[in-house]
């Protein structure tokens, strides 16, 4: 969604270059599509072990809890949204605005990170452990890394947030706040590829 | 500046790669590595029947240590040329690529005193075997210290001309993502995140010596800013 925002925002302030517009900068993209394979190896293995001991995963999947799941995708995808909408605003020059979404957004991914503390303690209390399976060792790695992504993620936002606070609106900041915007849109995309694999396939 | 020694020492990542892995591959038959799940007569067997052909590969990667010094020192140099540049990254990228070469050196040291006495008690050869491979994966959560400090380093060099170029930072970042797949391996004895495991070994294992190639590379082209005109 931002990216294509941002060719429409950059299409009105550099009408005499033709050059395709890139948000942030060509690092991010590098470090995104090279998160995103690593992923994808960790959801093949996921998909591999998945067909070797089947009954084993469909028993053990039936242990969690989408309320929790669906609660944690309301809430990122919630984030992504204010992600955009702050981007939206700084383009517009509107500094209070920008600054109250990029709370919000913050907010949702502290949200996140509650939710999943009480859905592991849960886990635990119910004797499911790393060590329970290798559904159980998978649903905590998956979880676990993509856990500490969001934790990456807000902590990018909160710097942003800090920045914007001390230096105001610039280029250079809604290049920032493209990057920022960017990681969580992975972060989110991430989640997506990963409720369904660990809560909802059958 | 005089730029000659740096280039040299550049050279030290894909010599370091080279040697390390003829002996870990070619020589001490390490890829892929001794399974976590063996049991204590079967790590004591290797050891007893490929004992002269594991030394030789030890002492290979033995030697592949000690490029690694130089070749860190010229990205310090280069770190250090940087503007802007923070005196505390540099130190975090010295103290930790110092500890690095150190646990290598230790983790080599812990494979010879298994290999070394072949015929002692299988526990104890084991146990050693067990404290090096631990050694050669678990300071992953050390490793991406070192690569954030330099990514930093080199997102914060807002020269005209940077002396890395940005797209280098990221790598650092990506890297420092991918080492971490091994922090958990002590649970484990099998699965991809074991020891011998995917996302503990194989993908660490690429990262690891990739960066000593790409590192090589953008150290190369390099140039100090007193050269620059």
């Amino acid at each position: 969604m931002s990216s294509s925002e941002s060719t429409v925002a950059l299409s009105t302030d550099s009408n005499n270059n033709h050059q395709a517009y890139l948000p942030s900068e060509l690092g991010v993209w590098m470090f995104v599509f090279g998160d995103l394979l690593i992923f994808s190896v960790l959801f093949a293995s996921y998909a591999w072990e998945r067909v070797q001991q089947h009954s084993i995963f469909l028993i053990s999947q039936n242990e969690l809890s989408q309320t929790f799941g669906v609660i944690n995708t309301i809430l990122l995808l919630t984030g992504s949204l204010f992600v955009v909408l702050a981007l939206h605003s700084a383009r517009n020059n509107k500094l209070s605005q920008t600054k109250k979404l990029l709370l919000l957004a913050i907010a949702t991914g502290v949200g996140f990170f509650i939710n999943k503390v009480f859905e592991y303690k849960d886990k635990v209390s119910d004797g499911f452990t790393l060590l329970t399976n290798d559904f159980f060792m998978f649903y905590y790695m998956l979880t676990g890394i993509h856990l500490l992504h969001v934790c990456v993620g807000t902590g990018a936002l909160i710097y942003l947030y800090k920045r914007l606070s001390c230096q105001g609106i610039s280029t250079d900041n809604i290049k920032h706040l493209e990057s920022g915007g960017i990681i969580w849109h992975m972060v989110d995309l991430l989640w997506i590829a990963l409720f369904p694999l660990l809560y909802l396939i059958k | 500046m005089n730029d000659s020694y740096l280039r040299l020492c550049s050279w030290g990542g894909p010599i370091f790669c080279v040697l390390f892995l003829i002996g870990f591959i070619g020589f001490a038959d390490f890829m892929p590595p001794i399974s976590p799940a063996n049991s204590a007569q079967e790590v004591a067997d290797i050891y007893k029947n490929d004992a002269t052909s594991i030394k030789i590969g030890l002492i290979f990667m033995m030697i592949a240590t000690s490029f690694t010094m130089p070749f860190v020192s010229a990205i310090i140099t280069r770190m250090k040329q940087m503007q802007n540049s923070s005196p505390t990254l540099v130190t975090t990228f010295v103290i930790v690529s110092a500890a690095l070469s150190c646990f290598l050196f230790v983790l080599i040291c812990s494979w010879a005193v298994s290999s070394f006495r072949a015929d002692r008690a299988p526990e104890i050869i084991q146990a050693f075997n067990d404290f090096a491979f631990i050694l050669l994966i678990w300071p992953v959560s050390l490793i991406p210290v070192s690569y954030i400090a330099l990514g930093l380093a080199i997102l914060a060099d807002n020269k005209q001309q940077p002396i890395f170029p940005r797209w280098f930072a990221f790598l650092n970042f990506w890297f420092a993502v991918l080492a971490y797949g091994g922090c958990l391996l002590i649970f484990f004895h099998e699965g991809p995140f074991a020891w011998d495991g995917l996302i503990a070994f194989w993908i660490p294992a690429v990262a690891f010596f990739g960066w000593y190639i790409v590192t090589s590379v953008v150290l190369l082209q390099s140039k100090s800013p007193a050269l620059e005109k």
